[in-house]
């Protein structure tokens, strides 16, 4: 061995170094946001009360765009995720009335999102088919099987208690952050460190030679819109566990939020760039302004014309950095 | 026939980083005439056309068109002042009909609204060239013969003087060409200049009134038919004087076939069967339509075909690129930046992408071995870059294709499979490409090259096979190179 | 001479035709499963509900042609059915007030212009964060989630359908076989039809042609606006009620898949307006016959009621579709 590759070997380096200065950057904007939040609202502002509560709301949204980071990296969208999200919480909750234990009720809703995300991704990478259109029309297709398993009720009675039991909150530890920070943490590792995420940036950086150099490009797509709704579905078991409700309109905007926090994190919308870590940033990002817009009794009508405009900011600012930093 | 002269080209030259692709090119074209323009490939046939249609700028030298200098700011800029140009990919929309694309941005408008009027030009301009093509057809239901007659018409309903045509007669069948070549006619007998690159030289010695030669983006001579005697001086001339030097041939071990073709065939190709030897470097050399990339693509997988395909004595079947290089056979595509290589991505990103295996275990990658991998082949196969994390569309295009090469060597090939290696490379990559392909014939893994440059063949290949329209017409040893006039006889259409 | 009479009908036709008989096949289905389906109240009844999705997807229809999309429709409808109501409470002459919302669908299609085409956002993403924006601004217009049906709301519902009928058809019908007249025009006689198809098909051809591809997807993008904001004027009318909640929903999606089941391609060089309309009346001729059915469904298909039925038919539709274009061959893939 070289003396080069030998000194090499000593220093453990993050991939995608370029994308760390983008981070780098993203997280100084959080710093920056959260120093206005403290100045405006001195009080209520740097109470782990607050920190908490802006965790506990963006679980949702951490939870499910761990998987979208890893669709939008091959360059497709997946708009379901908020009907497999409601579907599945509906179907959880139905499963527990109807007798099942708790923790096979989950699974069992889960392997419904599976399916949902299986399929979805099959019919986009076999077929050739514009990913939004296809995911548009699974949207519609998982809220219409929960709107229709549910119909159209709000499902608050005949569920066990340990339903609750999910979303426990165990010595001032809210348990969805817990989950929020596992599951980041997988899909980091993932995104970060398996060959799986490597073929997905190739993918979606240029699909024609990711067919040329063996990769198959649809078991891989499959496979990531697979795991994005096992964790939509997940997010809709979490949000039941939380309220003991099971509701059609659980998760209203969850894609266009998890859209926001990625492209926020630096994800490219054209694909092959993008890093869970950033869309981590982007989330707390987009949860702490939330969290201000809601002390300043922001309605949330509004909150969407914000969101709005940080999204095409977000893209213009993406792009701009894309543009000047040449590696 | 009009002895004006519509087009003259004054010492053009024409840089690359590091390519010359024209050196002083002058000649003139005469108004009326069809000129043709031939030479091998990377002679600076499309290199001098994509000045004259805009999409590329002159280094240096200049074009007078029709008396004034020609310089157009963009391609949409010379299309509109009077050079049209019949790209291979054709430009017509097939949800429009003929008269409303011949018509297109040209229609007489009041606010918005068309009126009737403006088509009577399009049937005029149809009639003359082809009565067969109903105005009123939508494009979609043309054959490929007919769109090429609706571009021409196009063309001239932008009052194009001058119309270029490359290689127009690979997607047709003779009789098309025929037709083709009346229509030709025609637009001659309206004073309207053809400038027509083609490798078929039947062709060249039936339409042309004039002949360009070029070689090595050098302009070696320009003839009225009338000078010329035969097919062979044409030969003669796009080859010159081609002195093979560098090849040393290699230890072929006759025992161990790695690949096995019988009868291969599909859309394109004709019935192609060889074997390949280890140890060997075989080539493949035609002109452009031989079927070159199409056999390249077939064997690696990525196009069906029916016949018998054997890779070191395992029969394959549903042949796919993962199977190919699993079996220990890679491919260098003819398109290094949209086929071989993500070019958004950085050189360590792209070298293992062939071959996950060697930078990971039990598909966790280990970031510390991946960028070994890539400094390691940085530095054997001397990719010049910053360092590792460059992103590759920052690099040249040869030490792009070096990086290719690193991909497929990553895969530890038993076969290489190169289409057109080193096309738009320049010479001193050209060489150490080169140098790697021996080494490794030396090692054991074969490879086969596929080109169109005949010095390049000969420099490395033992045997080559011949090609021509898709059928492969026989094999001859790299001695049997050195008669340059007969090699090129075969690949344009002769017999062996 | 010319042979013109023995062509052949080309692929867009024929794909309409199709469009058309299957249409044919599930109205005299439904009709035979209970006759009260043709009736004339049913059948005005569809085109009332469905106007601002049929003059949408007009609009829509150049849009996707030319290569692009718009999906911020929703929320334009939305937040013009809001300001129209509040200008009329108000006190504004209702017509001015039209011509007022109408303006403002000019200037949301040219925001989407600068957006799209300008600042090179794409398409999608600018449009969704279109629909955000216009649709919390509807909320802002009206103060919350607080629907506006007062009384000075009575001026402006002359257009109230039930009442108004223009000789023995209803006003609906009447404008939508208008607007629908203009878009035919629009598509066949004037440029727009041919070069949204240049655009969208080859890029390379509109170009050289010399077209000015800003200026032209500009006017496909205010048209789809202002198409927008005349069915939020609509929705008001019909209903006496301006509820940001509920106007305006879903629209984007029923429009998009009207154009595609009417055959206009994603990636653009394809579509028509005959077939969006014919789209749009199948995706509406579905559920409302459906619904129509009710002695005739089993116990296990009573679930066909549920209101979500539209979109969930809708999905199904597309999905066939889009499987029926694969098979055949039809149109641009993906790579």
């Amino acid at each position: 061995m070289s003396e080069q590759t030998q000194n090499t070997s000593r220093r453990p380096v993050l991939k995608f170094s370029a994308n760390g200065v983008q981070n780098l950057a993203m997280f100084g904007i959080l710093v920056l946001i959260w120093i206005i939040g403290s100045i405006l609202f001195p009080a209520i502002f740097n109470t782990w009360e607050n920190i908490r509560n802006i965790l506990v709301s963006s679980t949702s949204v951490i939870i499910t765009a761990s998987a979208i980071t890893l669709v939008l990296i091959t360059g497709n969208l997946d708009l379901s995720v908020a009907g497999v999200g409601a579907m599945s919480g509906v179907l959880f909750g139905l499963f527990t009335i109807a007798g099942l234990p708790v923790w096979l009720a989950a699974i069992a809703a889960m392997l419904c999102g599976a399916v949902s995300g299986f399929l979805n991704g099959f019919i986009i990478s076999r077929f050739k088919q514009p990913s939004f259109i296809i995911s548009l029309v699974f949207k519609y297709f998982t809220a219409g099987i929960a709107l229709i398993a549910s119909n159209g009720q709000s499902i608050a009675s005949g569920m066990p208690g340990n339903v609750k039991n999910i979303a426990l909150t165990i010595s001032g530890l809210p348990l969805p952050i817990v989950y929020a920070v596992v599951i980041s943490l997988i899909f980091l590792f993932i995104q970060n460190n398996t060959v799986f995420a490597s073929q997905a940036y190739a993918i979606g950086a240029n699909i024609k030679t990711a067919r040329f150099s063996g990769i198959n490009t649809v078991k891989v797509i499959t496979s990531v819109f697979t795991l994005s709704g096992i964790l939509a579905a997940f997010t809709g078991i979490i949000i039941v566990s939380r309220f003991s409700v099971a509701d059609c309109s659980m998760l209203p905007g969850l894609e266009t939020d998890c859209i926001i926090a990625a492209v926020l994190g630096g994800t490219d919308i054209n694909g092959g760039r993008g890093t869970v870590l950033g869309m981590i940033i982007g989330a707390l990002i987009l949860f702490t302004i939330t969290q201000i817009m809601n002390f300043l009794n922001v309605a949330i009508y509004d909150q969407n014309i914000v969101k709005g405009v940080v999204l095409i900011l977000a893209i213009l600012v993406n792009d701009t950095i894309r543009k000047k930093i040449k590696v | 026939m009009d002895n004006g002269k519509v087009l003259e080209i004054r010492n053009i030259s024409k840089h690359f980083a590091g390519v010359l692709a024209l050196n002083d090119v002058s000649f003139d074209i005469v108004k009326g005439s069809c000129h043709c323009l031939i030479g091998e490939n990377g002679a600076g046939k499309s290199t001098l056309i994509k000045i004259l249609t805009g999409a590329l700028k002159r280094s240096s030298g200049e074009v007078i068109y029709e008396g004034k200098p020609w310089d157009p700011q963009s391609t949409r800029e010379a299309m509109r002042s009077g050079i049209g140009c019949l790209f291979q990919e054709l430009n017509v929309v097939e949800q429009l009909r003929v008269e409303e694309y011949v018509c297109l941005g040209l229609e007489e408008t009041t606010f918005g609204i068309i009126r009737k009027r403006s088509n009577t030009k399009v049937f005029d301009i149809l009639a003359k060239i082809d009565k067969s093509i109903d105005p009123k057809q939508m494009i979609e239901e043309l054959s490929v013969a007919k769109r090429q007659v609706v571009e021409i018409a196009k063309a001239l309903a932008m009052d194009s003087d001058v119309i270029i045509m490359d290689e127009p007669t690979s997607p047709l069948s003779a009789e098309e060409s025929r037709h083709l070549f009346d229509v030709i006619r025609d637009l001659k007998a309206q004073g309207i200049t053809i400038i027509y690159i083609t490798h078929r030289l039947e062709e060249v010695l039936e339409l042309a009134d004039y002949v360009t030669v070029l070689r090595d983006g050098k302009h070696i001579a320009t003839k009225p038919k009338s000078e010329i005697e035969d097919r062979q001086e044409l030969i003669r001339m796009m080859i010159g004087k081609n002195i093979f030097e560098n090849y040393m041939p290699n230890t072929i071990n006759e025992n161990h076939k790695l690949i096995e073709i019988k009868g291969m065939r599909n859309r394109k190709l004709k019935n192609i069967s060889f074997d390949l030897y280890e140890g060997e470097i075989l080539g493949f050399y035609g002109l452009i339509g031989a079927g070159k990339t199409e056999i390249a693509r077939a064997i690696y997988g990525l196009d069906p075909f029916e016949g018998e395909l054997i890779l070191n004595g395992k029969k394959i079947t549903n042949a796919s690129p993962q199977k190919s290089l699993k079996g220990g056979v890679a491919l260098i595509p003819e398109e290094r930046r949209t086929q071989g290589i993500c070019t958004s991505l950085s050189i360590v990103t792209n070298m293992p992408m062939m071959n996950y295996k060697s930078v990971s275990k039990n598909g966790i990658v280990s970031n510390i071995r991946q960028r070994q991998l890539a400094k390691r082949y940085i530095e054997e196969i001397d990719v010049a870059c910053r360092n590792e994390n460059q992103t590759v569309a920052y690099l040249s295009g040869g030490n792009q294709q070096k990086v290719i090469i690193g991909k497929c060597l990553n895969v530890c090939p038993k076969v290489m499979l190169l289409d057109e290696p080193t096309r738009g490379i320049d010479v001193g990559a050209k060489q150490e490409i080169y140098n790697i392909v021996r080494k490794l014939a030396k090692t054991g893994c074969s490879t086969i090259i596929f080109s169109s440059e005949l010095a390049e063949i000969s420099c490395l290949c033992d045997r080559i096979g011949l090609l021509y329209e898709g059928e492969l017409k026989g094999f001859v040893s790299n001695q049997e190179m050195l008669d340059s006039q007969r090699i090129m006889h075969i690949v344009t259409g002769g017999t062996l | 001479m010319k042979n013109i009479s023995k062509r052949s009908l080309n692929s867009t036709t024929r794909y309409n035709i199709m469009l058309f008989l299957v249409l044919v096949a599930f109205v005299v289905l439904f009709t035979l499963m209970n006759p009260k389906f043709i009736a004339k109240y049913n059948i005005f009844l569809i085109f009332r509900q469905n106007l601002p999705i049929m003059i949408i997807a007009c609009a829509l229809t150049f849009v996707v042609t030319s290569g692009s999309i718009d999906l911020s429709v929703g929320g334009v409808m939305a937040l013009s059915a809001i300001t129209y109501a509040a200008l009329c409470v108000k006190g504004v002459n209702p017509w001015w007030a039209i011509g007022l919302v109408a303006l403002l669908g000019v200037v949301i299609g040219i925001i989407n212009t600068i957006l799209i085409e300008k600042l090179e956002i794409p398409a999608f993403m600018a449009t969704i964060a279109g629909w955000l924006i216009y649709g919390g601004l509807a909320y802002t217009v009206c103060g919350g989630p607080n629907p506006i049906a007062k009384p000075e709301m009575q001026v402006i519902t002359i257009l109230d359908d039930k009442a108004t009928y223009v000789g023995p058809f209803p006003l609906a019908l009447v404008i939508v076989v208008v607007v629908v007249a203009i878009f035919i025009f629009l598509e066949k006689k004037t440029i727009l039809g041919k070069y949204a198809i240049a655009i969208g098909g080859n890029y390379n051809a509109a170009y050289f042609s010399g077209i000015n591809v800003i200026k032209m997807r500009a006017i496909f993008y205010v048209l789809c606006s202002v198409m927008a904001a005349l069915s939020g004027v609509w929705q008001v009318a019909r209903l006496s009620t301006a509820d940001p909640r509920c106007i305006g929903l879903g629209a984007e999606f029923a429009a998009l898949s009207a154009c595609i089941v009417g055959g206009a391609n994603i990636k653009g060089g394809q579509g028509s307006i005959i077939g969006a309309v014919l789209g749009v009346l199948l995706l509406a001729v579905l559920p409302n016959g459906v619904q129509l059915m009710k002695s005739a469904l089993p116990v296990w298909l009573q679930w066909l009621k549920s209101p979500f039925l539209p979109q969930v038919i809708t999905g199904i539709v597309l999905l066939i579709v889009v499987f029926i274009n694969y098979i055949i061959g039809r149109g641009k893939h993906y790579e």
